[in-house]
């Protein structure tokens, strides 16, 4: 079938449908959020290979089934619609084989991590032979499971308000946004440990570090006790003057302490922030090499590792990113676009998985 | 503690078992080895840590086997290991497994091995795998076992990357100067003493950035290399002109 499109000033692009998240709100396990950004992908050497597809990316773990939905945007909504894979090996498309439905969502069936086997999904028109109009490229990875241990913090006297089985939950809320990069992390209530600290300023609260960062900051101390060395140690505190989140990674000195703080109000989306900042993403979205904060638009608001959670809403419309009033998205970018630090971090977050000790 | 006391904690997945050194001993090592087997991945990947500390011939014969688990963190520590645990005899086996194993860490593990081994007869092996391979970590650590073994174009490609424009770049290059494990390298670091650009955020996640420059990591690499000779070095610390120019000054009498 012949699609006939009159160009107009010699050039002419025709989006009619495009790939988004299959939900609105919170995080659902079997919905990750596409990497949409950009179009032609060309060559990636430093991760996944040239590709002639044009169009979103999106990842979850072999064996998984996940669901995307298409958003007609230059189509009719009676045009029928066939979703295709141009690799049964790699990727499937589970599901009747009509056209697709009305509510825009289909699966897709992850069935082997295949290095460098770049594979599409494929919306076409008509049939399932039919012309393409839109290319998503799905990569399928092995799980990585990182084991973490949990600290319960006492400061001065004044407790987290967390047990270990309410940190359950909550790492289950991390795991269900890492799924997609086929990270895992294996957290067990009965590994637990607790710490107490006395002589901090302020009861409950780790203090702002100091510059340069000093084996006695308050948060020093805290990372400092008690720790794993073959897990991410992840201390929860009551608060804290200037973070909800705090981390640092296995590229910092061993004699000022690693691992994430959390404090209470921490949610599981600061959690997986932090988390990527263990798994060496250690550039925020939207900023640049050197760390200043330099883009804060729909797209930057969508990334798990942008700065700020809850952010603040200006302008207005950036009020809501897909994820709920106010709250930074859980998309971790999959693109490797070479003028962004902070992309390329689904590749780079895998290959810091493997090795431990941390 | 008795093999089968580590057996037993291995299956109950107690990592305490590999927190502190000393209490896995080589004795206990033959009988980890059918672990290794075990269909749960965690047991394994523990189990290869425990061979770990237990050392000896059934730790490397646990590494060889490991290094091709179809779980990645398992073959990837396995390879590891290997480094400091393989026997000239392996070669050929680990040689082959560069060829045919689908995980990236463990190619670039086994390159650095090949590099450690000291022999220039690895050299070829490693010129052959340099352009087929796919991996950008896999090749860049071909390239230094390269270096580190004196080929001469390899060792070039270190000198070009510690003078390149970008003060990361150079910071990368100057980190893998010990791998290289050639004082005479140091040389070239002379003058990036004068660079004080901003390489390095050595601040915690969400704390206030705080750099080291391009002259700082050069003085730390310096200083691990030589032994330690400046008492005043510490890990994240921007050095004073009188620093960095003592500094300049030893390594300009290095040999």
């Amino acid at each position: 079938m012949a699609i006939r499109v009159k160009v107009r000033n010699n050039r002419q692009i025709i989006v009619p449908i495009r790939f988004a998240r299959a939900v609105t709100g919170g995080v659902v396990i079997d919905a990750p959020d596409v990497d949409d950004r950009g179009f032609v992908m060309g060559n990636r050497p430093g991760t996944w290979g040239s590709t002639d597809t044009r169009g979103s990316m999106v990842t979850m773990t072999e064996g998984d089934t996940v669901r995307v939905e298409v958003l007609r945007e230059d189509i009719d909504d009676s045009a029928p619609l066939f979703v295709t894979s141009s690799d049964i090996g790699v990727v499937s498309v589970p599901g009747p084989a009509g056209p697709l439905g009305a509510d825009g969502v289909f699966s897709i069936h992850g069935i082997v991590d295949a290095i460098r086997r770049n594979v599409k999904i494929q919306v076409r028109l008509g049939s399932a032979s039919g012309p393409v109009l839109g290319e998503l490229e799905p990569h399928i990875f092995r799980l990585h499971r990182v084991r973490v241990v949990a600290h319960l913090v006492t400061i001065n006297g004044t407790p987290t308000a967390r047990t270990a089985a309410s940190l359950t939950p909550l790492f289950n809320g991390a795991n269900d946004i890492w799924r997609a990069a086929g990270i895992e992390y294996t957290f067990r209530e009965a590994e637990t440990r607790t710490e107490s600290h006395v002589g901090f300023a302020v009861a409950g609260q780790v203090g702002p570090d100091s510059t340069p960062p000093a084996a006695t900051d308050e948060s020093a101390r805290v990372t400092l006790a008690n720790s794993d060395p073959n897990a991410i140690n992840i201390y929860f505190v009551n608060s804290a003057v200037t973070f909800r989140g705090l981390t640092s990674d296995r590229d910092f000195p061993a004699n000022l302490g690693r691992g994430v703080i959390l404090v209470d109000v921490g949610d599981a989306n600061d959690l997986a922030h932090e988390l990527g900042h263990f798994l060496d993403l250690d550039t925020h979205t939207g900023d640049d090499i050197n760390n200043n904060h330099i883009r804060d638009d729909v797209a930057t608001k969508r990334h798990l590792m942008y700065n700020f959670n809850p952010y603040a809403a200006n302008p207005a419309h950036q009020a809501d990113v897909g994820y709920g009033a106010r709250v930074r998205g859980a998309l971790i970018a999959v693109k490797d676009f070479a003028f962004d630090p902070t992309d390329g971090s689904v590749a780079r977050s895998r290959r810091r998985a493997i090795p431990v000790p941390f | 503690m008795t093999a089968p006391d580590i057996i037993a904690r291995i299956k109950q997945k107690d990592w305490s078992l590999v927190e502190r050194p000393g209490l896995v001993k080589a004795d206990a090592g033959p009988s980890l080895l059918p672990l290794l087997d075990d269909p749960d991945s965690e047991i394994r990947h523990l189990t290869v840590m425990c061979l770990n500390e237990a050392g000896g011939e059934a730790a490397r014969r646990g590494f060889l086997k490991a290094m091709r688990d179809k779980t990645e963190a398992v073959s990837g520590l396995a390879a590891r290991f290997l480094r400091k645990h393989y026997a000239p005899a392996d070669l050929p086996e680990i040689e082959t497994e560069l060829e045919r194993s689908r995980n990236e860490y463990v190619r670039e593990q086994i390159c650095l091995l090949l590099g450690e081994t000291g022999d220039k007869g690895k050299i070829p092996i490693l010129k052959s795998r340099l352009p087929r391979e796919k991996d950008e970590h896999a090749r860049h650590a071909a390239s230094l076992a390269l270096a580190r073994l004196g080929d001469d174009a390899a060792r070039q490609e270190i000198a070009d990357r510690l003078h390149h424009a970008e003060p990361k770049e150079r910071v990368n290059a100057v980190n893998d100067l010990p791998y290289v494990n050639d004082r005479g390298l140091l040389k070239q670091l002379v003058p990036l003493l004068d660079d004080t650009r901003d390489a390095v955020n050595m601040s915690r996640s969400h704390s206030p950035s705080y750099f080291l420059r391009v002259c700082d990591v050069a003085v730390n690499v310096a200083n691990e290399m030589l032994g330690k000779p400046f008492p005043w070095v510490e890990p994240v610390k921007r050095y004073s002109p009188a620093e960095l120019s003592q500094a300049k000054s030893t390594i300009n009498t290095v040999r």
